[in-house]
């Protein structure tokens, strides 16, 4: 196992080697295009308007910030050198962020990351949004005061644009308050990369809930080992139409695993609900009285008794009801 | 489109302070230069609202749960030094919901390039009922009324002396940032202190004495009993982070990061009275009178979440090779642990247990995680990524024999049982080979393999092997398209069913031969991912009509579990929908989209009281699966959801209408069958499959959740810096299900909640005024 891993990293190796000779070798060269001589000025001659302007209000605009654009070569710094544009209006800029026109991904985003590629950039290569040709663009919008997607109330509506699973998520019985804006795709996923499965900000799915739920972080002395290595065992963190977020109902949830003689593969089905026994017909619920039966069916199911489903760290809580 | 919480939509009106053009990001150049109109960096929102009727599910999370009259309140103050005036400063403050109790504050302040503080404080209600009844006053765990415990003095016919109405449950969530940074060179060092404060009540559950539960022919219980009671929470979590980045311009980057988080349980235990007076069986004295003293000397030792903390240190450094060569690698080591002193291992007041080997676990948790990736593109067509990452948690803890004292019931030889301090290592390996068969169109191919080796587990090694194929083309200027399959195959080596139970002591116990646990099972996965995007702008051949986006996206997977005789035999899901977005003019826009859902899981188990020789000989319980039948439970999660929004500026810059529709439309069904009611074999020795009787099994009736919510707002700019904002909205939720809606003392030997189901039907209407400088 360990030596097909070491092929699969030795064979990256390999290309990696390939692909620095191949751009050492033919690399062609190129002649730098100049940049407008007066920066900014050159381009809010035209282009002082409502859509382009609060640029300057933003992080962006700021010249006493030797880091930004407008420092650098003001609009140029991210549309490219663009003499073509300057001297004839229907040409180009050098990059294009949107429209029929627009650059490549690759070009878009290396503008991007000539200045955002440490922190929670770092891992934007060959992460999910980067594969699927995804640009900083199609989430970040550059030229207002305040980025949308920066905001938690307009945040999720741009994931949803693409993600819409996980906006039909948020509308279930069950879900996490993203429509309320109390917690948004930020607060667990780092959409710009990362080491972790799908995107999350932390390297493990549990590490990731703990942010928040720390009271399940443990370790405790009696451990639900499918709880300790993954939450999305029996939860789905986007919405669901079973309380509290699970895949399933208890106790169907609980019997994909458990199955014992005894009560574990007890059947709880209508025959538990009503005043049961052959011929009677079900449709009497509720039921009253002395013949209802199983209350595992009912509310949390197993749950109801087995209550420290996430584990026990009393000395008697074995079966996870203390 | 803004589908928000209809509450959300009419609470929040800061959206006013963005520009009308926050979304518009158009290439446009003016045939002649147009003076800026002035910037609005300041505004305060004030106003009242109505809301028709008291109902925590719609508030939730939003703080309004009661009727009547609420209030808005949020402001937003911003200042940046002029862009070319050589100045760094900036402050920014704002806050919403502050007459709610979901309110937010947030603000930053410091010099661009230099320096940054921040503040933040946000609170999260979660409202659960208000309709709870319950026997316990509240945390103490003292009866209502303060009836004596054991008031319950029959169990088929308890009667308890009172019974708490319409307590309020809810928490509430305190959360307080406060953090920095610093620009030194190309470093930037960030640190924040994060609390958390979770306090309230929340709805929970425990059994009383009895053995585990007999079932009988009828499913009756007949010797434990449940109530539901009230769990207090007082959690603080506390976290410290500080972060140095190194070169957001450069062709090194590094970071390197250290986090301590602590959590605290202000309580421990919840100790509530036994309320049920056993007559038999509560302990080993005999006599209904005796025994009943007896069961009214017990006290659940209910053990709280323990305090905890963890530690983590971070580092990742990327390095770009070339231009298009990149290494990258990301390390972490951590640790958690946990010492909180144990609580007692029984309440039960009638006898001395044996105690735990020690105070405390002394657990320690230690966590290595170490990502290497490469990603290049090595021709100009050709990408190419390999990567390989170790996940290793290793639970350090000790094992020792703990007496069991299950639900505080008394036992003269209670059972021994062993911890299980589980580990893993999870090996994971993957390359990915993208090229570009045409300009805009990219096939890639992907394969990883996944090798996870756990402790004390029925399984100790599971292998993940994943290959998957994935086009994405633009079709042409108005079409793109992607396309991605995915295979994945898992195998589980030498499983064996009884190996946790027996790692715990549980000698004789075992799942049954063919059942799998559906996370460690072999595995088969198929999955397919689709996206049609539509854009018919003025070069399109066929439909013209710029400002229109059609887009489909869907999705379906299906698990199946080869080697699962019993226990999860297949899951499948499926989402699909289209989203169409339409700007008719600059001030008319519409969004409408539909999402289909479905999860749909298929189990087969056994039922059995004993376990059977072929000859029909009764043997003592244990491993092996003679049945009085096996059974079949599917489960069919179906959703719908549609919204609609109209966005309308009748008057350009002036008046704006909006208008949004939702519906979610969820329903669950749950249908059981015979499931072929022959035994399974243990061995190859074991006789012919005996076919038992029929068991008597009933549909489920289904259950369903449907949201309908509507909310209309109006924006009027009665003069540029004023804006007045009124709004209706109205949303209606039904719940069906039969597990809700139980009565607190419907059941015998069991105290449920009695909370009232979920629905609501409430409308609300707010006005509010933005004023803007």
């Amino acid at each position: 196992m360990r030596k097909t891993l070491l092929t699969v990293l030795l064979g990256g190796l390999v290309v990696a080697a390939g692909s620095m000779t191949a751009s050492a070798q033919t690399k062609p060269a190129v002649q730098a295009k100049p940049y407008a001589p007066e920066g900014p000025t050159t381009c809010l001659t035209c282009h002082d308007d409502q859509q382009q302007a609060p640029v300057l209000s933003s992080v962006h605009g700021v010249q006493g910030d030797s880091r930004t654009p407008m420092a650098q070569h003001g609009c140029e710094s991210c549309h490219g050198p663009s003499p073509e544009h300057l001297s004839s209006r229907t040409a180009a800029p050098g990059v294009l962020f949107n429209g029929r026109f627009a650059s490549p991904p690759a070009v878009q985003n290396a503008m991007c990351l000539s200045c955002h590629q440490a922190g929670l950039r770092m891992n934007w290569q060959g992460s999910q949004h980067a594969t699927n040709d995804v640009t900083c663009s199609s989430c970040h919008t550059i030229h207002v005061r305040k980025d949308p997607i920066l905001v938690k109330t307009t945040q999720p509506q741009k994931c949803f644009t693409c993600h819409t699973e996980q906006r039909a998520d948020s509308y279930k019985f069950s879900h996490h308050p993203i429509r309320e804006a109390k917690v948004v795709c930020a607060d667990c996923h780092n959409p710009h990369g990362s080491p972790g499965p799908k995107l999350l900000k932390e390297v493990t799915v549990n590490e990731t809930c703990y942010n928040c739920h720390a009271e399940k972080r443990g370790p405790l002395l009696w451990e639900h080992l499918p709880v300790r290595e993954n939450c999305l065992n029996c939860h789905t963190p986007h919405g669901s139409n079973q309380a509290r977020l699970l895949i399933e109902r208890p106790s169907f949830l609980c019997q994909d695993c458990h199955a014992n003689s005894g009560h574990q593969a007890g059947i709880y089905s209508g025959a538990q609900l009503y005043n049961s026994g052959p011929g009677l017909p079900y449709k009497t619920f509720p039921p009253t009285g002395a013949n209802v039966t199983n209350f595992r069916a009912f509310a949390r199911g197993c749950v109801n008794c087995h209550s420290q489903v996430h584990g026990s760290n009393n000395p008697s809580g074995a079966y996870f009801t203390r | 489109m803004k589908h928000l919480h209809p509450f959300t939509v009419l609470a929040v009106a800061g959206l006013a302070t963005l520009p009308l053009s926050a979304f518009a990001d158009d290439f446009d150049v003016a045939e002649t230069p147009v003076a800026a109109p002035p910037v609005y960096n300041n505004e305060v929102r004030v106003g009242l609202g109505w809301k028709t009727q008291s109902t925590p599910v719609l508030s939730r999370y939003v703080g309004q749960e009661s009727q009547g009259l609420f209030g808005i309140g949020g402001f937003t103050m911003d200042h940046r030094d002029a862009w070319n005036s050589g100045g760094t400063t900036y402050y920014h403050a704002e806050g919403d919901n502050l007459p709610l109790t979901s309110r937010s504050l947030n603000a930053q302040v410091g010099q661009q390039g230099l320096w940054g503080l921040n503040f933040s404080y946000d609170e999260i209600p979660y409202y659960q009922s208000n309709t709870y009844h319950g026997i316990y006053t509240g945390p103490n765990g003292v009866t209502v009324g303060g009836a004596g415990t054991g008031s319950i003095t029959n169990v088929t016919t308890q009667a308890p002396s009172a019974l708490s109405s319409n307590q309020n449950v809810n928490v509430m969530r305190n959360i307080f940032t406060v953090g920095g940074k610093y620009q030194w060179q190309d470093w930037t060092i960030t640190s924040s202190i994060h609390h958390d404060h979770k306090e309230g009540l929340q709805e929970n559950s425990l059994a009383w004495l009895g053995t585990p539960s007999v079932i009988t022919g009828n499913g009756n219980i007949t010797s434990s009993a449940l109530s539901y009671f009230l769990q207090p929470i007082n959690y603080d979590t506390d976290r410290i982070d500080v972060t140095a980045v190194y070169g957001n311009s450069s062709r090194m980057q590094l970071l390197l990061g250290y986090t301590y988080s602590s959590f605290t349980d202000n309580n421990t235990t919840w100790g509530g009275y036994n309320p049920f007076g056993f007559t038999s069986g509560a302990t080993a004295t005999a006599g209904s009178a005796a025994n009943l003293a007896a069961s009214q000397n017990i006290r659940a030792s209910y053990t709280l979440p323990p305090s905890n903390s963890a530690q983590q240190f971070k580092a990742q450094f990327g390095y770009n090779l070339t231009p298009t060569t990149r290494i990258n690698a990301n390390l972490q080591y951590g640790l958690m642990s946990q010492n909180a002193s144990y609580t007692a291992s029984t309440g039960n007041g009638n006898f001395t247990p044996i105690g735990p080997p020690r105070d405390s676990f002394n657990g320690m948790i230690e966590t290595i995680f170490a990502n290497f990736a490469i990603t290049a593109r090595p021709l100009p067509k050709l990408d190419v990524r390999a990567s390989y990452t170790l996940d290793d948690r290793q639970n350090l803890a000790s094992r020792a024999e703990y007496a069991q004292y299950i639900n505080d019931a008394y036992s003269a030889s209670p059972g021994m049982l062993t911890n299980l301090p589980s580990s893993y290592t999870d090996n994971k390996g993957t390359l990915e080979v993208g090229y570009h068969i045409l300009p805009k169109t990219k096939i890639t191919l992907d394969y990883s393999y996944d090798t996870i080796h756990r402790t004390w587990s029925n399984t100790n090694d599971t292998t993940n092997s994943t290959v998957a194929v994935q086009v994405r083309s633009a079709l042409s200027d108005s079409v793109s398209a992607s396309l991605r399959y995915m295979h994945d195959a898992r195998w589980a080596g030498e499983y064996n069913p009884g190996a946790s139970f027996s790692a715990l002591g549980l000698t004789g116990t075992s799942d049954f031969f063919g059942f799998y646990d559906y996370y460690l099972a072999s595995r088969r996965r198929d999955e397919v991912k689709g996206t049609i995007d539509y854009a018919p702008g003025p070069e399109s051949p066929f439909l013209r009509v710029p400002g229109l986006t059609i887009s489909l996206v869907g999705k379906a997977d299906y698990d199946y579990y080869p080697s699962s005789a019993l226990g999860l035999k297949s899951n499948n899901s499926l989402s699909i929908g289209p989203d169409i977005s339409y700007e008719f003019s600059k001030t008319l826009s519409m969004h409408a989209f539909y999402e289909f859902q479905q999860l749909f899981f298929n189990t087969n188990s056994l039922v059995s009281n004993a376990v059977c020789n072929g000859s029909g000989t009764t043997l003592t319980p244990g491993p092996g699966c003679t049945s009085n039948g096996s059974w079949n439970q599917k489960t069919d999660d179906i959703t719908h959801t549609v919204g609609a929004s109209v966005d309308w500026q009748p008057i350009p810059d002036k008046l704006k209408l909006s208008a949004d529709y939702t519906l979610s439309y969820g329903n669950t069904s749950y249908t059981f069958a015979d499931g072929g009611i022959y035994s399974f074999p243990t061995s190859a020795t074991n006789p012919t499959p005996v076919a038992t009787s029929g068991l008597y099994i009933m549909p489920l009736p289904s259950t369903k959740g449907i949201l309908n919510s509507i909310s209309l707002k109006a924006e009027y700019k009665y003069r540029p810096n004023i804006t007045l904002i009124g709004g209706v909205s109205y949303s209606r939720f039904t719940y069906q299900d039969y597990a809700y809606g139980v009565g607190a003392t419907q059941f015998s030997n069991a105290i449920f909640t009695g909370d009232a189901k979920p629905n609501y039907s409430v409308a609300a209407v707010a006005l509010a005024l933005a004023v803007r400088w």
